[in-house]
């Protein structure tokens, strides 16, 4: 990695490891910038011990985070630290572009800055981490129920072991942090509110979607077929965040109305849900038919692939921040049902591009499953449905984020 | 050179002579020598107690010494009659009776001039003597702060003795102060404090002599809360509801008492224009370590450095070091901080996680840092740190962040 270059993209992960949507969001930064005539390499960190490192292309490379401290939140040896400090300074880039704190360490940031004073530090919010002691899921740790604020004591009351005093260096630590950066990027206004209500209001912020993939920007939208409206589609991992379960008590319920409901998961199978929901498993068997495992995907198949269902269904019991499925969705012009909290609620106008269901809730979820098989709601979302924005939106949205190259 | 006591009385001029001899051979102490030496005493009105040290060779008897008491416990000047500040030789060691022993431990607690004879350590001439002291029946528990707290079934009366480590490997009696004991018919029961010494390590051991016997006290560690409650429960036990209410309240004041002068002495004013040191307390919380690296800009516009103590001191200074700029003081504890010296022209500025927080927080919310404390009351405050047995919470009282650990039983 020789000689400058402009953008220095330092992600928490890599596509080659892990395909969540902020590293996603990193790799494409960093092809759209080239794509663009922008010098930008991709740092990324890993988990997987080296010698299972995939290669990768030129300007993509990864560090080790075994290095870090248990919450990756800062480096536990100093040598690793200042190694990849080193790394990234040797890139003599103009811009340093990170995706996430975590896997990134508070303490790297510190060395950073005072390292290129006058570099610019951009920093891309892709969860509530820096509120949220919870993953940054902003759910609270005994019932899941949604957390509004974050306040010392109440964190403290998701977490026993930590006293409320903890919570405020908690906060104190990531508010200088995060001031320490030029330009912060929300995916999602909602995410900019929560940030905000919390106390960070960055000199400059930005709400700037995540970027497609250039493949999938530039497929041809087609219209979906009319005879899908009671074909759902779920895109994602069986995790206790994303609502998969409550979505299949909504199937079930929904099916009493409307027999011919019917639900295909994709990106998973029927044993990774019984795994994670034991308590599923009768009501997968009572399903039958009416649902159909699909598999793991290649991201490239997703357009196709949605465009089987009739709704894109987003049922995550958190708040989201900007999921890519819901682009993805726009994309393939195929409507939404989400729950209606959160960057889902902002990503998805209701009667526009698709319907709201109370997060958590079968029964309502169930409802809004039995109305918008109705044809007719279908074909009228369907029409109304925003597409995702275009690389090239994404590219304006984030020249006055980076600031302008060094051309 | 074996020292070997023997007692005898002199019954017309009321005098109790302790006398030095040799057991046997040339080298033997002359009895005549130390009666014209006891002649040189003065009597005094209720008789006169003579504890003789012989130091030296037989002959010539260079480091005698006589400690003379009243008989009601007085002590007089000690009268040496060769250089007071040298010690036994080689090898000397105390042989007699157990209680003179104790005595001559009880004397060498309150008078200085007496120290080279605990010397070499651990306990010097008198160190056959301890270990061969059986152990008195009863309970006994030391807390960090220096209090003991003691039972002896069957005693209506007990001296005792701390047994302080010095900084050589050895040990210093420490006269016990406190409290009149309550004593009932089963026994007696005291609360009693060594001598408040900032920097002084805490007792180790307890000597005491009660009930004609003179013994080791075996005695378990504690925190102070702890042995106040474990004594009021015996209390409660052998006494009635009023005595031992009475009792207890006596300890509490005692101790409060004790530590109020030392508490005093952190409202110190540093001198204006010292350099500041920041104080921080919660070191293994790792939220705290970051925030320090990542606000040093800012503290380093009003530190000059850190001091670390405390047990988590080491390993959150090994992670900062190399992270900072500002210079990082590293100890185990407060007390060994104010040993490094240093600091004692310092302003040491407290701050536990909340006011950290809070003074390092955004403009709208920030709040100033805690009142800086002179660092030459560092001793002072490593002091009531212990015998509040809670370093962090220590300084974190004095950052304005919870209650004084030492104003607790």
């Amino acid at each position: 990695m020789g000689g400058s270059v402009d953008v220095c993209v330092i992600a928490h992960a890599h596509p080659a490891l892990s395909r969540g949507g902020g590293e996603m969001a990193a790799w494409r930064e960093v092809r759209a910038l080239r794509a663009a005539g922008r010098t930008a390499v991709l740092i990324a960190a890993a988990e997987q011990p080296p010698a299972e490192w995939p290669a990768l292309p030129e300007g993509e490379s990864l560090y080790d985070a075994a290095a870090m401290e248990e919450d990756r939140l800062a480096w536990a040896e100093d040598p690793a630290r200042r190694a990849l400090l080193s790394r990234l300074l040797a890139t003599g880039a103009g811009v340093f572009h990170l995706h996430h704190l975590w896997r990134v360490g508070l303490d790297l940031v510190a060395a950073l800055r005072a390292a290129r004073p006058e570099a610019r530090l951009v920093l891309t919010l892709h969860e509530m981490l820096a509120i949220c002691a919870n993953h940054g899921q902003m759910v609270r740790t005994a019932d899941g129920a949604l957390c509004a604020a974050a306040a010392p004591e109440a964190c403290a009351a998701c977490f026993p072991g930590r006293a409320p005093a903890h919570f405020a260096l908690r906060r104190a630590a990531f508010l200088r942090a995060l001031s320490l950066f030029d330009a912060v990027v929300f995916p999602s206004d909602f995410l900019r509110r929560r940030y905000a209500e919390w106390g960070f209001v960055p000199r400059a912020g930005f709400v700037v979607e995540n970027p497609l993939d250039p493949a999938l920007a530039a497929r041809p939208r087609r219209p979906p077929a009319p005879d899908l409206a009671a074909r759902f589609a779920f895109f994602g991992q069986p995790t206790p965040f994303k609502g998969l379960d409550v979505l299949l008590s909504a199937l079930r319920l929904a099916r009493e109305e409307r027999p011919g409901i019917a639900l295909d998961v994709h990106g998973c199978g029927a044993e990774e849900v019984v795994g994670m929901f034991p308590a599923l498993a009768p009501l997968l068997s009572q399903l039958g038919g009416a649902v159909r495992f699909r598999g793991r995907y290649h991201p490239t198949e997703v357009l196709d692939r949605m465009a089987e269902a009739g709704w894109v269904v987003v049922p995550s019991v958190w708040w989201e921040n900007s999921p890519m499925v819901i682009l993805e969705a726009k994309r393939a012009g195929v409507p939404l049902i989400v729950s209606g909290i959160g960057g889902m609620a902002e990503k998805v106008r209701p009667g526009l591009d698709g319907l709201h269901a109370t997060p958590g809730s079968a029964r309502d979820l169930a409802r809004v499953l039995a109305e918008a098989a109705d044809p007719a709601l279908h074909a009228r979302i369907a029409r109304s449905l925003a597409d995702a924005p275009s690389p090239q939106d994404f590219l304006d949205a984030l020249g006055p984020v980076l600031g302008p190259g060094r051309g | 050179m074996t020292l070997r006591v023997v007692t005898a009385y002199r019954a017309s001029t009321g005098l109790r002579l302790v006398l030095a001899d040799a057991p046997t051979g040339a080298s033997s102490l002359r009895i005549a020598g130390l009666t014209s030496l006891v002649s040189a005493a003065r009597p005094v009105a209720g008789g006169v107690r003579l504890l003789l040290v012989a130091e030296g060779p037989a002959e010539a008897l260079p480091g005698l010494r006589l400690l003379p008491e009243t008989a009601d416990g007085r002590c007089l000047p000690p009268l040496a009659f060769a250089d007071p500040q040298s010690g036994p030789p080689p090898g000397a060691a105390f042989v007699g009776e157990a209680a003179l022993g104790f005595a001559l431990a009880f004397a060498a607690a309150e008078r200085p001039a007496l120290r080279p004879l605990l010397s070499p350590p651990p306990f010097g001439v008198l160190g056959g003597w301890l270990a061969a002291l059986p152990a008195l029946p009863g309970e006994a528990l030391l807390a960090p702060d220096g209090s003991a707290g003691v039972w002896l079934p069957g005693a209506a009366a007990a001296d005792l003795l701390a047994l302080v480590p010095t900084a050589e490997g050895g040990l210093l009696p420490s006269r016990l102060h406190g409290p009149p004991p309550l004593v009932t018919g089963a026994g007696l029961l005291r609360i009693a404090f060594a001598p408040l010494r900032p920097l002084a390590p805490p007792p180790v051991g307890l000597v005491g002599a009660a009930a004609g016997r003179c013994g080791r006290l075996p005695a378990r560690r504690s925190d102070a809360p702890a042995m106040a409650e474990a004594i009021g429960a015996i209390a409660a036990r052998v006494a009635s509801p009023a005595e031992a209410s009475a009792f207890r309240s006596l300890a509490l004041a005692e101790r409060r008492e004790r530590l109020a002068s030392l508490a005093a002495g952190l409202a110190a004013v540093p001198e204006p224009g010292a350099p500041q040191v920041l104080l921080p307390a919660g070191l293994s919380d790792p939220f705290l370590r970051r925030l320090l690296v990542l606000a040093e800009p800012v503290l380093a516009r009003r530190f000059v450095a850190l001091l670390l103590a405390g047990p988590e001191a080491q390993e959150a200074g090994r992670w900062l070091r190399p992270r900072l700029s500002l210079p990082v003081g590293v100890a185990r504890s407060l007390a060994d901080a104010a040993r490094q010296g240093g600091y004692a022209r310092t302003a040491l500025v407290p701050a536990g996680p909340q006011s950290l927080a809070a003074a390092l927080a955004p403009a709208p919310e920030r709040r100033p840092f805690p009142p800086a404390l002179a660092g030459r009351a560092l001793p002072a405050l490593a002091a009531l740190a212990r015998a509040g047995g809670d370093e962090a919470a220590a300084v974190l009282h004095l950052a304005g962040e919870g209650a004084a650990p030492w104003a607790a039983p």
